[in-house]
C-alpha cells in the first residue's frame, strides 16, 4: 500500500504556489457558478438517476414511483442494499428533450434533458427500518447511481398533481402524516391545507435531497384580511436550522386561533427544478423528532472524528484503542495509573500509546454531570482525567468552568459532541485557561488564506472576498475560520488548568444546548475510512480504480492494511499506485496538528477475467481496514460497502 | 421624431384620440381639485384677511394697534475696556405679528458719563458703574439695567473668539474656501473654526494636508509673520495685497485687518480659557421672525461664555439664508424678507452655530380659524400654523382618508367592497377602527417589511432570514429598541447577522462599512466623511469615527458556520485580539461612543455596549432617527430631511414636534404601531390637499395634505389589484432563474434578484448594497411606458382582469365606472364624471375598447399614481 503524508502543515513552510492558485480558482468557482456551469458536461457512460418520486414511503406498502435520467433504456431492475425494498420495473419511455436552459438538473447537464423516465412499482418490507434508503436501477449497462428513498413509519400521501398555490384549491391534509411532493417548475407552489382548534400545536419538517433546493415553508390562515379577501394572510412560523441531516428544516407552530390554515412548500426565489422532490411531514409537536432523529443513511455506522453529532459514549476510550495497536515492547507507564492525584492521564506522550484498561485506567467512564453554580473560574468544578463532562449551556452568556490538573508535556484531546442541538444554532466554545485564567487554546481553527508571499494579482482577486478582519491585502494575512470539534493541545507545564465551555456567542442559551466533552489523553489511531464512489460497472477484461481515504489521528505511525469481502467469481483486486495528488487545495493551517489529522489514500485496482461470469443484478463489496504497526495486524474496521456489477464489453461499447 | 411621437403615431387612430380624451377629462380631477368637491362640512372657513394685510410693505400699521413693547435685552452686564451691546426695541401689531421698531425708538441713559448710545441702540461702555438705557417709543418709555465692569483693562484676547471670528465672518473658514476637506492654497481651517486649536497651529506654524499618514511631506509655511506683522500673509492674502483665489475679503486698515494685525503683534497668543474656545454657545433673538413681505427684522446675537458671562456679538458672526429668494440677510444682521415661504438664517462664529426660523406670510389675519385638535401633533402642527398665519386645510374626506391610510400603513388600496362599507358607515370613530384594523393587519406586517427591507438593507446574499427577522420582528410588535440591539450587538448566525453579509460577493462588511450603516439608520447620521478626514461640513471628527468603529473591531465570521461572534479574549496567536488602528496615526484605537466616553467595561461583546448607548433613552438621536423616518413615510418627508442626515447644519422643521414624538415614542416603549397610530389619527395627518390662500406656498408646515408619487412597487401592486391580473416576476439568471410564485407582490421582491423594467423605470434602487436611494422624478421613459408599456396595455385587456369580468358580468356602464373609481380611487365618481365617462364609452368602436380606454385613463391620472 502506497503511503504519503500530506505535510504541508508540520512547518515545512513549502505550500507551493499551485495551492494559492487551486484556492483561486476555488474561488472563482464559488463565486461564478456560471463558469462551471458553462462546462460542457462529460456524457454519461453508466446509468444516471437524477430523482425519484415520490420520494417516499411506509414501511409495509406498496407504490409506485417514477425514476429520471440518463442511458435507463434498458433497465431491468430496482435494486437496494435493503433487502426489503424490491421493485419492479413497469415502464421506461422516453422524455422530451424540450427542456428549458434553466431546468437544469444538479447534475450539470445544462440545457439538455433527461432522456428516460422509469415507472416502476416499489414494495416496502413491513420491517424496513425507518430512514433513508438506497436505490439503484440496474440495466445491461451496470448499475446506477444511488437515489435517496426515504421509508416512514407514519402515513405517507402523494402530492395531488394540480396542487397549485395558495390561493388555488389546495387539498385538505389531517395530520399526522407525511405528504410527498415535487417543485419542478418555477413558481410553483404546494399547499395544504389544515383544520386546526384553538391550541393545536404542529411540528412540520421538510427534507429533501436535493442539495440545491432552497425550501421555504409558508403558513396561511386560508380566511382573507379585511383587504384582500381572497388572498390568504400570511402567519409567522417559528423556524430552527441545523439539525441533521442537514437538508431536513425543521418548523414548529402553535395555532391560537382554530380554523383552516395553509401550508404552502416552496421554494427561494420560486425556482423549481425536476428533482426538487420533497417530503414534508406534519405531526402533533412533541410526537417524535421525525427526520432529525435519523442518520445521514441507513447502513453501517460510520466512524466520525470531528462531527458535533457523533456520539460520544462512557465506551469512547474502548473504541479508540480498537482502531489502534499497542506498540510493540509496550512503554512502561511514566505516571501513576489512574492519573488522577498527579493529574497524568495514562501513559501517552512520546512513549506511545497503551490500551487504557491494562493502564489502569477504566476504559468506561462515568459521565460528569455540570453542577451549577461553575461559571466562574473560582467556582470551577474540579474533575480527574480522563473525563466525560456533560452540561449545557442553558441561558445566553453561560459558561461552565472546569479544573484539571496535568503532569508536565502532556498532549490532551478535547472532543466536544452537541446530542441535541449541533452548529451553527448551538456553536460549543471550548477554551483552556491556564490557572491564572490566561487563554491557552481554543477551538477556533483559523487556516490562512493569503499570505504575503502570495502574487499580487491573487491578493487583488482575493481580498475582495475574504478580509474577515478587514486587514486582508498584499502583507496582510486573511483567514477561514472554522469552530472544531477536536483539538489536541500539548502542556509543557504542570499545573492546574481550566476548562471553559460555553456558546461561541454570549446570545444564545437553551436547555437543549447540551454538551459532552471528553478530555483524554491523545491516542493515535485510524480515524475516519471514506470510500470513494458509490458503484462499480466492470467490463470484462477491464480494470476499475477503488479508492480508500484513510485518516491517520493523533501521530499515528502504523500502517493500514486493506481487504475486500464480496467480489464475484473472475474479479481480483490488485494493487494500484497513483501520482502523488497536489497537496491539499485550499486553505493551510496555522495549527494543524491541533485541529486536523492527516490522510493517505490508497489505490485498489479491481480487474475482470475475459470470462468472468456477467451480473445481473448488483454483488455487495465490503471493503474492511485493519490497523497494522510493529508487523502485527489490529482489529477490523468496516470503510464501506459498493454494489458492482460484470458486464459485458458490448454493453460498455454501445454506450459509447 | 422622438421614440414616443413615433410609438404614439404608431396607435390606431381611434386609440390615440381616445386616450387622449379620456386623459384630457382626468387630468382636471387632480387631488386639490377634488378634495375641492369633498367633504366641505369638514374644511374651515377661508381665513379672514387683515385689512392691512395687503400693504405687503410689512412696515404699514397704526402705532396705537401696537402692544407688547420690549426692550431686549432687558438687562446687561458689558465687561470690559470698549464692551458694547446693541438694544432692539420690539412691539406686537393688531394682527400678532412681532415687529422691530429699533430704527423708531429714541435711546437715552440715565447716565452719560458711563456709556454712550446711538440712535440705532449700539451702546459702548465708558467708565464702571451702573446705569439704565431708556427707549421712547409710541408714547411708551421702555427701560434697561446696565452694568459695566472692568473698563479699565482690556477684554481678554481669545484666538478662538477673536481670530476666528473674523475669518469666520469673512467666509474664509467656508466649505468652498480654506474650510473644505483639503483646505485651499496650502492652507487648511476647520470647517466655520469647529476646531480652533487645531486652526491655530496651521496659523501660527502652518501644516500640510495628509489624510492617511502622520509624516508631512512638504515643509511648513505659517500665515503670521511675527517679525514683520504687516507681512503676514494672514493679513496680505485678503486683503489682496498678495494674489488671493478667494479675492479680497476686507479692507487694509479695515476693523478685521486691525484686529488681526494687533493679535499677530501681541505675539499671536492663543489666548486664556480652560476650553479651547471661551464661547460655550451663541444665542439670538428672535429665534424665530414671521414677516411680510417686504419687513426687516435685525438680529440680536449673544455669545454665552464659559465663565457665564455674555457678550454681543452681532457685528461679528457670519450671516446666511438657507433660501435668499425667501429671505435675504445683511452682514449686519438684518433679514430681509422677500417672498412668501419658509426659510432659516444661520448664523456661525467660532465653530458655534445657531438658526433663526423666518416665516414670510402672503399676508396676517386678523383672525385664526378654530382648528379641532386629535392629540399632541396637532398641538404642535397647528401651533406652528397659528404663529405663521396659514391656515390648514379642511379634514379629508372619508374616501381620500380611506385610500391615503391604507397604502401608508399597508402599501395597499382598498378593494371596492371595502370603499363601498366604509363610505356607508355613520360611526364617527370608523378612522379609528380602520386605522386600528389596518395596524393588525398582515399587508401591514408585509408592508413595513419592506420599508425596513429598504433601509435596513436586505439584499440578495442576506435575505431569506434577514427579511424573515425583519418581518418576525414587525409581526411581534417587537420594540423597536429590542429590534436595534438585536442588529448592532448580532452574533451567531440568526437573522439579524446576516446584514453584516454584502450582496453581491457575499463578503462580510468591514469593521467601519458596519458602524457606518448602524450609526446611519439607527441614528440618522452620516458619519462616513469622517473615515478619512474630519467631516467637511460638521463637527464629526476622524477620531470619533474610528473610535466608535472600534467596538465593530473584534467581530470575525466562523466560514465554517457562517457565524459572528466577537474575538475578544485571544489566544496564543493573538493575545490582545483583534484591533482596529486609526489609519492616520498607525496607533490602535480604544472603543469610544460619539460623546467621546469610553465604555466602562469591554467584557463580553463590545457592540452590545455600543447598542446600550445607542438605544438608551437619553440619547437624543436614536428615538427621533426612528420617528423622523416613520414620519416621512406618512408626509412624504422627513421633519429632519433627508432622514438620514441629523446634524446642527440641518435642523428639523419642527423640533417641538419631534422631540415630542420622540418622547412618546419612548414612553409608549418604543412602539412601533403606537407612533403610526399617533400619526394616522392625528388631524394634520388626515387634512385634505385643498389650497387656501394661505397655505398655497406651504410644503414644510403641514397644512395640507401634499401629493406624494406611489414609489415603484406599490404603484405596480396597485395597477395589479385594479386590473386584477398579477404580475409575473422573473428571477435573475445568476440565482437560477424562473418566475417567483403567482401572487408575489412587488413589495416583496429583493431588487437585485427579481429585474424589473417596470421598477426601475419608476425609479426602484437597482440595489440595496449601500444605502438605498429612490428617485421620484417623472421621466420621458416612464411617459412611454405609460402610453404603451405592457404592464399597463396587457393587464387592461389580459382575459380574467377586472374589466373583462365587469364585461362578462354585464355590468352596465355607468356600474362599470363607478366600479373601476372605486377599486383605482377609491371613491365615487361625481355625477359630472359619470356623464362624460359613459358618453366616452358609448363613443367608443366598441364597448370593450371603451372600457379599457377608460381603465387606461384611470391609471395613467395623476389621482392614482400619487397619494393624496
Amino acid at each position: 500500500m502506497k503511503r504519503h503524508h500530506l505535510n504541508a502543515g508540520k512547518g515545512s513552510g513549502s505550500a507551493p504556489r499551485v495551492t494559492c492558485c487551486g484556492a483561486a480558482l476555488m474561488t472563482l468557482l464559488l463565486l461564478f457558478p456560471a463558469v462551471a456551469q458553462d462546462m460542457p458536461a462529460p456524457e454519461p457512460t453508466e446509468p444516471e438517476a437524477h430523482w425519484i418520486f415520490p420520494l417516499g414511503g411506509r414501511a409495509g406498502t406498496r407504490l409506485k414511483a417514477e425514476v429520471e435520467g440518463r442511458l435507463l433504456q434498458e433497465v431491468h431492475a430496482v435494486w437496494s442494499p435493503e433487502p426489503g425494498l424490491r421493485g419492479v420495473i413497469q415502464e421506461v419511455r422516453q422524455v422530451s428533450e424540450q427542456i428549458k436552459a434553466s431546468e437544469k438538473s444538479s447534475y450539470g447537464d445544462k440545457g439538455k434533458a433527461p432522456n428516460q423516465q422509469v415507472v416502476l412499482e416499489l414494495e416496502i418490507g413491513p420491517k424496513v427500518p425507518s430512514g433513508v434508503h438506497s436505490l439503484h436501477l440496474v440495466s445491461g449497462r451496470g448499475i446506477s447511481n444511488p437515489l435517496s428513498f426515504l421509508v416512514n413509519s407514519d402515513p405517507v400521501t402523494e402530492e395531488s398533481r394540480d396542487t397549485g398555490g395558495v390561493e388555488s384549491g389546495p387539498r385538505t391534509v389531517r395530520p399526522p402524516l407525511i405528504l410527498n411532493g415535487r417543485l419542478s417548475s418555477d413558481g410553483e407552489v404546494d399547499s395544504y391545507a389544515l383544520e386546526v382548534t384553538a391550541g393545536d400545536a404542529f411540528t412540520f419538517e421538510l427534507f429533501s435531497p436535493a442539495e440545491t433546493f432552497r425550501s421555504t415553508l409558508r403558513l396561511f390562515r386560508e380566511k382573507g384580511s379585511w383587504l384582500q379577501v381572497d388572498k390568504p394572510a400570511e402567519l409567522e412560523f417559528s423556524h430552527k436550522g441545523g439539525y441533521r441531516p442537514s437538508r431536513a428544516k425543521h418548523w414548529r407552530h402553535r395555532f391560537s386561533r382554530g380554523g383552516r390554515y395553509l401550508v404552502a412548500v416552496g421554494s427561494v426565489y420560486g425556482r423549481g427544478e425536476p428533482e426538487f422532490v420533497y417530503q414534508l411531514r406534519i405531526v402533533p409537536a412533541g410526537n417524535g423528532e421525525g427526520y432529525r432523529d435519523w442518520p445521514g443513511s441507513v447502513g453501517p455506522a460510520k466512524w466520525s472524528e470531528r462531527q458535533y453529532l457523533r456520539q460520544l459514549p462512557p465506551d469512547r476510550l474502548r473504541q479508540l484503542w480498537a482502531r489502534t495497536l499497542k506498540p510493540a515492547g509496550n512503554a512502561p507507564r511514566s505516571e501513576a495509573g489512574s492519573g488522577t492525584e498527579k493529574g497524568a492521564l495514562g501513559t501517552n506522550g512520546p512513549q506511545g500509546p497503551s490500551d487504557p484498561s491494562s493502564d489502569g485506567i477504566n476504559p468506561t467512564l462515568a459521565v460528569i454531570e455540570e453542577n451549577e453554580p461553575n461559571g466562574s473560574r473560582d467556582q470551577a468544578l474540579a474533575v480527574s482525567l480522563p473525563a466525560l463532562i456533560s452540561g449545557s449551556i442553558e441561558a445566553p452568556g453561560d459558561l461552565d468552568f472546569f479544573r484539571f490538573r496535568l503532569s508536565a508535556g502532556q498532549q490532551v484531546v478535547f472532543e466536544v459532541e452537541t446530542p441535541k442541538v449541533a452548529p451553527p444554532a448551538f456553536s460549543p466554545s471550548l477554551k483552556v485557561l491556564d490557572s491564572a485564567g490566561h487563554p491557552l487554546f481554543d477551538n477556533k481553527h483559523r487556516k490562512i488564506a493569503l499570505t504575503r508571499q502570495d502574487p499580487i494579482f491573487l491578493v487583488e482577486l482575493l481580498k475582495l472576498h475574504l478580509p474577515d478582519r478587514g486587514t486582508c491585502g498584499i502583507g496582510s494575512l486573511a483567514f477561514f475560520e472554522s469552530l472544531e470539534a477536536k483539538m489536541v493541545a500539548e502542556f509543557g507545564v504542570a499545573g492546574d488548568y481550566i476548562l471553559q465551555v460555553g456558546d461561541l456567542t454570549s446570545q444564545q442559551g437553551h436547555r437543549d444546548h447540551a454538551y459532552r466533552v471528553l478530555v483524554r489523553p491523545h491516542i493515535p489511531h485510524v480515524g475516519e475510512l471514506d470510500l470513494e464512489g458509490d458503484r462499480i460497472n466492470l467490463t470484462r477484461g477491464q480494470v476499475r480504480k477503488l479508492t480508500v481515504t484513510t485518516g491517520l489521528e493523533e501521530g499515528y505511525s502504523g500502517q493500514v492494511a486493506l481487504s475486500l469481502e464480496g467480489l464475484p467469481a473472475g474479479v481480483v483486486p490488485l494493487t494500484g499506485t497513483e501520482v502523488e495528488p497536489p497537496s491539499p487545495i485550499g486553505p493551510t493551517s496555522e495549527r494543524r496538528k491541533s485541529f486536523l489529522g492527516f490522510n493517505e489514500k490508497a489505490v485498489i485496482l479491481l480487474r475482470a477475467d475475459e470470462q468472468a461470469p456477467l451480473t445481473d443484478l448488483p454483488v455487495r463489496v465490503r471493503v474492511w481496514a485493519q490497523p497494522a504497526l510493529d508487523n502485527r495486524l489490529g482489529t477490523r474496521l468496516p470503510v464501506g460497502e459498493v454494489p458492482l456489477m460484470v458486464i459485458g464489453s458490448r454493453a460498455r461499447a454501445s454506450e459509447s | 421624431m422622438s421614440h414616443g411621437s413615433a410609438l404614439f403615431m404608431n396607435m390606431p387612430d381611434w386609440k390615440k384620440t381616445a386616450r387622449l380624451l379620456v386623459l384630457g377629462l382626468l387630468s382636471t380631477l387632480l387631488p386639490g381639485h377634488l378634495e375641492a368637491e369633498g367633504d366641505r362640512r369638514t374644511a374651515p372657513a377661508e381665513p379672514a384677511a387683515s385689512p392691512n394685510g395687503s400693504a405687503g410693505s410689512g412696515q404699514s400699521r397704526s402705532p396705537e394697534s401696537l402692544r407688547d413693547f420690549r426692550l431686549v435685552p432687558s438687562q446687561v452686564k458689558l465687561q470690559g475696556k470698549g464692551a458694547s451691546q446693541s438694544f432692539l426695541v420690539v412691539a406686537t401689531d393688531g394682527r400678532g405679528l412681532e415687529v422691530d421698531l429699533t430704527s423708531e425708538s429714541r435711546f437715552n441713559l440715565t447716565d452719560g458719563r458711563l456709556a454712550r448710545v446711538t440712535a440705532d441702540g449700539l451702546l459702548t461702555a465708558r467708565r464702571d458703574g451702573e446705569l439704565q438705557l431708556g427707549a421712547d417709543i409710541a408714547g411708551q418709555q421702555l427701560t434697561a439695567a446696565v452694568r459695566i465692569e472692568g473698563t479699565d483693562r482690556a477684554r481678554p484676547f481669545s484666538f478662538a473668539r477673536d481670530v476666528v471670528g473674523v475669518l469666520t465672518r469673512n467666509g474664509c473658514n467656508g466649505s468652498e474656501c480654506h474650510g473644505g476637506v483639503k483646505g485651499r492654497g496650502g492652507f487648511k481651517l476647520s470647517l466655520h473654526g469647529i476646531n480652533p486649536r487645531e486652526d491655530y497651529r496651521w496659523t501660527v506654524k502652518g501644516g500640510v494636508y495628509q489624510v492617511l499618514s502622520p509624516k508631512a511631506s512638504e515643509p511648513f509655511n505659517p500665515r503670521v509673520n511675527p517679525e514683520e506683522p504687516q507681512q503676514s500673509r494672514l493679513l496680505l492674502k485678503p486683503a489682496l495685497e498678495l494674489p488671493h483665489g478667494g479675492g479680497q475679503r476686507f479692507e487694509r486698515d479695515s476693523a478685521d485687518y486691525r484686529t488681526l494685525l494687533e493679535w499677530i503683534r501681541q505675539g499671536a497668543p492663543y489666548g486664556a480659557g480652560r476650553s479651547e474656545s471661551p464661547i460655550q454657545r451663541l444665542e439670538v433673538f428672535p429665534r424665530e421672525a414671521v414677516m411680510e413681505p417686504g419687513a426687516r427684522r435685525r438680529l440680536l446675537v449673544t455669545a454665552v461664555l464659559e465663565d457665564g458671562r455674555s457678550e454681543d456679538l452681532s457685528p461679528a458672526v457670519l450671516y446666511e439664508s438657507s433660501d435668499s429668494a425667501v429671505v435675504d440677510v445683511s452682514p449686519a444682521g438684518v433679514v430681509h424678507a422677500l417672498k412668501p415661504g419658509q426659510a432659516r438664517v444661520m448664523i456661525r462664529a467660532a465653530g458655534k452655530l445657531v438658526q433663526v426660523r423666518c416665516g414670510v406670510i402672503r399676508q396676517p389675519l386678523d383672525r385664526f380659524p378654530r382648528v379641532a385638535r386629535h392629540n399632541f401633533i396637532d398641538e404642535e402642527v397647528f401651533d406652528r400654523l397659528r404663529e405663521l398665519h396659514i391656515v390648514p386645510a379642511g379634514l379629508s374626506s372619508d374616501s381620500a382618508f380611506l385610500r391615503r391610510v391604507c397604502l401608508d400603513l399597508t402599501g395597499t388600496l382598498p378593494p371596492p367592497e371595502r370603499v363601498r362599507e366604509f363610505l356607508a358607515d355613520r360611526d364617527p370613530l370608523k378612522r379609528e377602527h380602520l386605522i386600528e384594523r389596518l395596524l393588525n393587519s398582515p399587508e401591514f406586517v408585509d408592508y413595513w417589511t419592506f420599508r425596513f427591507a429598504d433601509f435596513f438593507r436586505v439584499v440578495y446574499r442576506n435575505a431569506y432570514s434577514y427579511k424573515s427577522w425583519i418581518r418576525e420582528s414587525l409581526a411581534r410588535n417587537k420594540p423597536y429598541d429590542h429590534m436595534a440591539r438585536e442588529r448592532v450587538a448580532a452574533q451567531g448566525n440568526g437573522g439579524p447577522t446576516r446584514h453584516f453579509i454584502k450582496s453581491i460577493s457575499g463578503e462580510m462588511m468591514r469593521p467601519h462599512e458596519k458602524m457606518g450603516e448602524d450609526v446611519r439608520v439607527f441614528l440618522g447620521i452620516r458619519l462616513d466623511c469622517a473615515q478619512c478626514h474630519d467631516h467637511p461640513y460638521e463637527t464629526w471628527t476622524q477620531d470619533q469615527f474610528w473610535g466608535i468603529t472600534a467596538f465593530y473591531g473584534q467581530l470575525t465570521r466562523i466560514r465554517s458556520l457562517s457565524a459572528f461572534m466577537d474575538d475578544i479574549s485571544g489566544n496564543e496567536e493573538q493575545p490582545e485580539g483583534p484591533k482596529v488602528m486609526h489609519p492616520r496615526r498607525r496607533q490602535e484605537v480604544a472603543p469610544r461612543f460619539l460623546d467621546g466616553s469610553p465604555p466602562t467595561d469591554m467584557g463580553g461583546n463590545p457592540r452590545k455596549k455600543l447598542a446600550d448607548w445607542m438605544t438608551a433613552p437619553d440619547n437624543p438621536y436614536f428615538s427621533q432617527a426612528i420617528v423622523n423616518r416613520v414620519w416621512a413615510n406618512f408626509f412624504g418627508k422627513g421633519l429632519v430631511e433627508p432622514v438620514d442626515d441629523f446634524r446642527p447644519g440641518n435642523p428639523p422643521s419642527h423640533p417641538e414636534l419631534l422631540e415630542a414624538l420622540a418622547q412618546d415614542f419612548r414612553r409608549s416603549g418604543y412602539d412601533l404601531r403606537h407612533l403610526m397610530r399617533a400619526i394616522a389619527r392625528s388631524r394634520t395627518y388626515q387634512l385634505s390637499g385643498e389650497v387656501n390662500s394661505t397655505n398655497r406656498e406651504d410644503e414644510v408646515n403641514h397644512s395640507r395634505a401634499l401629493p406624494r408619487r406611489l414609489e415603484a412597487e406599490i404603484l405596480l401592486d396597485a395597477i395589479s389589484r385594479v386590473t386584477g391580473i398579477e404580475e409575473a416576476f422573473a428571477v435573475h439568471e445568476y440565482v437560477g432563474g424562473g418566475t417567483e410564485p403567482k401572487g408575489t407582490r412587488a413589495i416583496e421582491l429583493v431588487p437585485e434578484v427579481t429585474p424589473s423594467q417596470f421598477l426601475e423605470v419608476y425609479g426602484r434602487p437597482v440595489s440595496r448594497d449601500s444605502m438605498p436611494w429612490r428617485d421620484y422624478r417623472s421621466t420621458l421613459r416612464q411617459a412611454l411606458h405609460l402610453l404603451v408599456g405592457s404592464t399597463y396595455t396587457s393587464k387592461i385587456s389580459a382575459e380574467g382582469g377586472r374589466v373583462g369580468r365587469l364585461l362578462s358580468a354585464g355590468a352596465s356602464d355607468r356600474e362599470i365606472v363607478q366600479e373601476l373609481y372605486l377599486a383605482a380611487f377609491s371613491r365615487f365618481p361625481s355625477a359630472a364624471e359619470e356623464a362624460r365617462l359613459q358618453a366616452l364609452i358609448e363613443g367608443s368602436p366598441s364597448r370593450r375598447k371603451g372600457v379599457e380606454n377608460l381603465a387606461w385613463g384611470l391609471l395613467a391620472s395623476r389621482q392614482f399614481t400619487y397619494n393624496h
